[in-house]
């Protein structure tokens, strides 16, 4: 099939698509490779480092490597009967997606096709194309959100140690806004110091916010320009209008088509850029949260599930060194409005809302280890990532941190001070 | 000729405890903080089968249409379609005569109006269970009023983006009086004082219990699934309301003089949730992955003709369930995959 490429691939990759490449993969491979380059002016450099790899590395194979590589995936396909189906090759749609899960074969589908992720991984490490850098991801439950000491940690399951903190230099600020931005102007920044010299990308930092204090905080940083890094920033409550509106678009499209495709289709050609504070009008940025809303991560719905979904695929997608995430609370649901959680519940039931701080802390406990395990789903944050997880309302946090990082677990509380001059040096 | 009587009065309740539950949340030591009812009250009394896996797919239509008719279905979990193979409750009316009455279903959201009746030839149309979908029966109820609850009927967690239009063997709004013997008004203010569509779901089955006494009583739980919002805390809010209904169920039951001592009930997830640590997933949150949590899960029987007390460690799938039921009513599931399970018999 005749695509239109994006004029800013890079020429060797022209050179392997002119050849004829995409049409020697199989035909369920098509649709993810097909729409990451018909996305290519939205992704984010380390989707396009990936992308513009595994296309080179299979492109690279003799005949025989070639199909010993796909080989299982196309056994598979025929046995799934994939040339019966009506199936895109162009795009990923739901229906592919239910096409697929349908199969008996699903399982060993899914195998075949990251295995072939996996060749390409480790090919490039191989050759050095994948370089290994210090990360650190700075999680955060805020002192509102009261966090039960006796069983705080426990799903963290003895991975990390607890330290005590002592929060008392960042109380007005807030313990992160201090971590991020605290620092006398002279001296550089933990976000600097996350700043990678041969990277500039805003997708090297990234800051989610369940609020929108800390997003605050980061702009009031950058005006009053204390800081030369611009880290990507995503606030739930600075996104209301776009969510809003975007959630509206469901709602009221739903009834007009015929089905989800039909939906998803027109969801992705709303024109979203009226909808977008300054800092999230970059295109990257503005469909990477088009994508979120409408993964049905419930990231339209709670603030709290925004940062984990926004957390976990900014790790899939960007691979940054710095992630930060902030949890905030959220109200309590209305009755019968449990159903409705796609909706404004505030315009469906006219009670006033009622805060649910235990749920929220809950809340956040889990997605707060889900963040981390979505990290370690990658090889860059197995081995150089330091994971921080604070609770303001035990004045603790939990450290998952590899042997080199000079931290050890102290019974005495660390100042909070302390701690960003450790993290600043493990990033530096 | 008594043992013909007493099948013949014997009833049958299923409850999916949907949608969706892992086993860790439930009955796994961590979790069963989580159900006190259920294992203070109901499992001294019960049957258990700890692990029962089910092999098919992983969305709640379609697994629950596999649980009804004891074959792993393949329709598309988003359509509004019939199974492909005849329900349990065709092979019960069929073959044991029973009149349309005596089968019901109570679900929780539209995608599951054609969950009563196959599209087998050989069984089908006008053979299957009446399917009452509460909240579309409340929306019904509630439309020309002030009230906009429209929002009632978007309801399906797993895919936010679409909800099949009702057609087929819906509940009709005129059967709220002929059956139900409730005014439009009573049912619509007492299901303002409900505060999940769980609660309303069981307040229509304790009615069609007490105004028909249907002999097979399918109820599907659904608010479980709220997980797919990423919310813990409502996940787990979720399985405590479920856990209470199930045992406000069985109340019924026992103060039902035309269920008491006849009844026997089986509780059972449709799946479980995926495991936190599978790449493919997102934990509680979804059941995409097909991993073990996903797919393996746990049953209780309780009540007539089930041991109780005891724990059955073995594997069983859910397909089982249909042709065991088919055992203990005496028709024959002949569609089915499964196989009756020997320590129901």
């Amino acid at each position: 099939m005749e695509m239109n490429l994006p004029g800013d691939l890079p020429p060797q990759l022209q050179q392997a698509i002119g050849s004829g490449l995409l049409q020697r993969l199989p035909v369920t491979f098509q649709p993810f490779v097909h729409q990451q380059l018909s996305e290519w002016d939205f992704l984010f450099p380390n989707e396009r480092r990936s992308v513009q790899r595994l296309l080179l590395y299979v492109n690279s194979l003799p005949p025989t490597q070639f199909n010993a590589l796909f080989a299982p995936l196309l056994q598979l396909e025929d046995k799934m009967g994939v040339r019966t189906w009506q199936f895109s090759t162009t795009e990923q749609t739901i229906l592919n997606a239910s096409l697929l899960a349908r199969s008996p074969y699903y399982q060993q589908w899914r195998q075949a096709v990251q295995n072939v992720f996996d060749a390409s991984d480790a090919y490039a490490l191989k050759t050095g194309a994948s370089v290994a850098r210090r990360r650190l991801v700075l999680l955060n439950i805020p002192a509102y959100l009261p966090v039960d000491k006796a069983t705080a940690w426990t799903r963290w399951q003895g991975i990390g140690f607890v330290q005590p903190l002592d929060l008392s230099a960042a109380h007005a600020s807030g313990t992160l806004a201090f971590l991020l931005f605290g620092e006398k102007a002279a001296s550089p920044s933990l976000l600097q110091a996350a700043q990678q010299p041969d990277d500039h990308s805003p997708a090297q930092a990234w800051i989610i916010d369940a609020g929108d204090n800390l997003i605050r905080a980061a702009l009031q940083d950058q005006a009053a320009a204390h800081s030369t890094s611009t880290p990507t920033l995503l606030g739930y409550k600075r996104l209301d209008t776009y969510r809003q509106n975007f959630s509206n678009e469901m709602n009221t499209m739903r009834r007009d088509l015929v089905d989800a495709d039909s939906v998803y289709d027109r969801l992705r050609k709303v024109d979203v850029r009226p909808w977008c504070p300054p800092e999230a009008s970059a295109p990257s940025i503005r469909e990477f949260l088009r994508a979120l809303y409408l993964s049905g991560n419930g990231a339209v719905i709670f603030g709290n599930s925004f940062v984990e979904w926004g957390a976990s695929e900014a790790l899939r997608r960007a691979r940054p060194s710095l992630l930060t995430a902030q949890f905030d609370l959220r109200s309590k649901p209305k009755p019968f409005t449990g159903v409705a959680v796609f909706d404004n519940p505030d315009k469906v039931n006219p009670l006033p809302s009622v805060d649910d701080p235990q749920g929220s802390a809950l809340d956040a406990q889990m997605l707060s280890l889900y963040i981390w395990l979505a990290a370690l789903r990658f090889t860059e944050y197995q081995h150089d990532t330091v994971c921080i997880c604070m609770a303001e309302s035990i004045a603790e946090a939990y450290i998952v941190a590899p042997p080199q990082f000079s931290l050890q677990r102290n019974p005495r509380p660390l100042s909070i001070d302390t701690l960003r001059q450790q993290l600043k040096t493990w990033l530096a | 000729m008594r043992a013909e009587s007493a099948r013949r009065k014997r009833k049958i309740i299923v409850v999916t405890f949907g949608g969706g539950a892992r086993d860790q949340e439930t009955f796994a030591p961590q979790g069963q903080e989580n159900i006190p009812n259920m294992m203070k009250e109901l499992i001294p009394q019960s049957s258990f089968f700890t692990h029962v896996t089910n092999q098919g797919i992983l969305g709640h239509y379609v697994a629950t249409a596999s649980l009804t008719t004891g074959t792993y279905e393949t329709l598309n979990n988003f359509s509004a379609v019939p199974p492909d193979h005849p329900t349990v409750f065709e092979y019960f009316r069929k073959d044991l005569h029973r009149p349309p009455t005596d089968a019901w279903v109570v679900a929780p959201s539209n995608g599951f109006n054609r969950i009563g009746e196959s599209n087998c030839s050989s069984y089908g149309q006008g053979l299957g269970a009446a399917v009452i979908l509460p909240k579309h029966l409340l929306a019904a109820a509630s439309s020309g009023s002030k009230a906009n609850i429209d929002h009632l009927l978007r309801d399906n967690y797993e895919n936010p983006l679409y909800t099949p239009q009702l057609s087929g063997n819906e509940f009709q709004l005129s059967q709220l009086e002929r059956v139900l013997r409730l005014s439009v008004d009573d049912f619509t203010a007492h299901a303002r004082t409900l505060s999940s569509p769980d609660e309303l779901s069981l307040y229509i089955a304790r009615r069609l219990m007490e105004q028909e006494a249907p002999g097979l009583l399918w109820i599907t739980m659904h608010d479980i699934d709220i997980a797919h919002s990423g919310a813990y805390s409502l996940y787990m809010d979720g399985i405590r309301r479920t856990d209470r209904l199930c045992y406000e169920l069985w109340q019924a039951v026992q103060q039902n003089p035309e269920y008491a001592g006849n009844t026997t009930m089986f509780i059972l997830p449709d799946f479980g949730r995926d495991s936190d640590y599978d790449s493919g997933g997102n934990g509680f949150q979804h059941h995409r992955t097909g991993d073990i949590a996903s797919r393996t899960t746990w049953m209780m029987a309780l009540g007539v003709g089930i041991r109780p007390g005891m724990i059955y460690d073995d594997p069983i799938q859910s397909v089982d369930l249909v042709p065991s039921l088919g055992a203990i009513l005496g028709f024959d599931a002949v569609q089915s995959s499964g196989k009756p399970i020997k320590e129901l018999l």
